[in-house]
């Protein structure tokens, strides 16, 4: 299969140990998910703002499309709860209830955060097609209480391209989780949001910190040159 | 049988009482190498070793955590921290990642000593604590993340950090300071 040149990215070219293999490279995207970036889902219900959230779709189809192309692997996430909320902590029960945005509560889009409603979906923009995987997951991290990490070594998957939301929250514990596990991780900061903007800058920030502590860091542009596809 | 006071977005734990036989102090970076990638911070120290002397009075679990060196090689400028030493009944337990969860035997230890609530503390805010943190939450731990008692890689970056965790009404737990936990530890001591 045809390899690509490395990314332009912070704070070291990606990835370290050279070209870009789409066969042991996947594409992730983390709970683009109704919920997390539509009107009437979880996010909305906490009042924050969705254009913040949804400032990552466009560029992250973009990316979806070139990866898809390349051959990359296709991992979309989902976070929610199982329809009796079994796999629910009682402290995040709690304080998704003080906040007025109870998980498992009716809302316009169904259920908060469980699986099978419309606000749990993935968004029409990157919703998958066949011989994509999806990782249901009940928490921040998408490798806590789920089957990726196994799957990913299954398909000899060694390097991760992150993009989703939210950066601080979701996206930044799946990097963490990854990155402790040896994945060499890029993550691109116009495929991202948060619910605050500085909290988003932060985030970044944090990635790009000692050399690269979580891995590198790149906009999208730069992997789509990288990918011949711009 | 109290809350910490003062803490945020809500009074923490969320459960109402604050039980030093529930409770563990976990603190992260405490062994060399988050000591040699972690900036000083006199502060932070000085309320590490509070919180220790005060946990062991009261009968909180300590917890110090040992991370394997990450893949980067890094420089810190300016004075670093020393490794924490063990006292008499604290825990030590090594981590293989930046987060005390990933490759430890962590989660064993809590749940053998049935310490539910924790006392997130130590060098790395950014780094280890939040990594820890994350992991904790995920899997059910309630947390209350001690702000004056981390040391941040970047001060910067430090504000952020604890906004973070309080957004969505606590995503990550909630956030207090050194003398509200003692002062409610010690009162659970006198109460018990």
């Amino acid at each position: 299969m045809t390899t690509y040149p490395q990314v332009a990215a912070e704070p070291y070219a990606w990835p370290y140990d050279g070209a870009i293999d789409p066969a042991h490279t996947a594409l992730m995207l983390i709970d683009w998910q109704t919920d997390f970036c539509g009107p009437g889902g979880y996010v909305d219900a906490m009042g924050y703002d969705l254009n913040l959230t949804r400032a990552g779709l466009e560029p992250t189809m973009k990316v979806l499309a070139a990866a898809r192309a390349a051959g990359m692997f296709i991992v979309h996430t989902r976070e929610g709860h199982s329809p009796d909320l079994a796999d629910l902590p009682p402290n995040k029960l709690w304080r998704s209830q003080q906040i007025g945005a109870g998980i498992g509560d009716p809302g316009p889009c169904g259920r908060i955060l469980v699986r099978g409603e419309a606000g749990w979906d993935t968004v029409p923009e990157v919703y998958p097609i066949e011989g994509e995987h999806i990782i249901d997951k009940p928490g921040k991290g998408s490798f806590y209480a789920t089957d990726l990490e196994l799957i990913l070594r299954n398909k000899r998957i060694t390097h991760l391209i992150l993009t989703g939301i939210t950066t601080d929250v979701c996206v930044h514990t799946t990097m963490r989780e990854a990155n402790d596990r040896g994945f060499e991780c890029l993550l691109l900061e116009d495929c991202t949001g948060a619910t605050d903007y500085g909290n988003y800058l932060a985030a970044l920030h944090m990635v790009k910190m000692q050399g690269g502590v979580f891995g590198a860091v790149a906009p999208s542009s730069a992997l789509l040159a990288a990918l011949g596809s711009e | 049988m109290i809350p910490v006071p003062s803490t945020t977005p809500y009074s923490w734990p969320y459960d109402g009482a604050l039980m030093a036989t529930r409770c563990a102090l976990v603190v992260c970076g405490s062994g060399p190498t988050w000591s040699a990638r972690c900036p000083l911070d006199v502060d932070a120290e000085a309320n590490i070793e509070r919180l220790r002397d005060t946990a062991a009075r009261v009968g909180v679990a300590t917890v110090l955590l040992r991370h394997h060196e990450p893949a980067r090689v890094v420089t810190i400028s300016g004075p670093a921290p020393e490794p924490l030493e063990p006292r008499a009944d604290e825990h030590v337990v090594e981590a293989v990642g930046i987060d005390g969860f990933y490759g430890s035997g962590l989660d064993a230890l809590l749940r053998r000593l049935g310490r539910d609530q924790l006392l997130l503390v130590g060098r790395g805010l950014e780094t280890t604590v939040h990594s820890t943190l994350r992991r904790a939450n995920d899997r059910g731990y309630e947390c209350l993340t001690i702000g004056d008692a981390c040391a941040a890689v970047d001060s910067t970056l430090r504000a952020a950090a604890i906004s973070s965790i309080e957004m969505s009404g606590g995503i990550f737990g909630a956030v207090g300071s050194t003398d509200a936990v003692i002062t409610t530890l010690n009162h659970s001591e006198d109460r018990s």
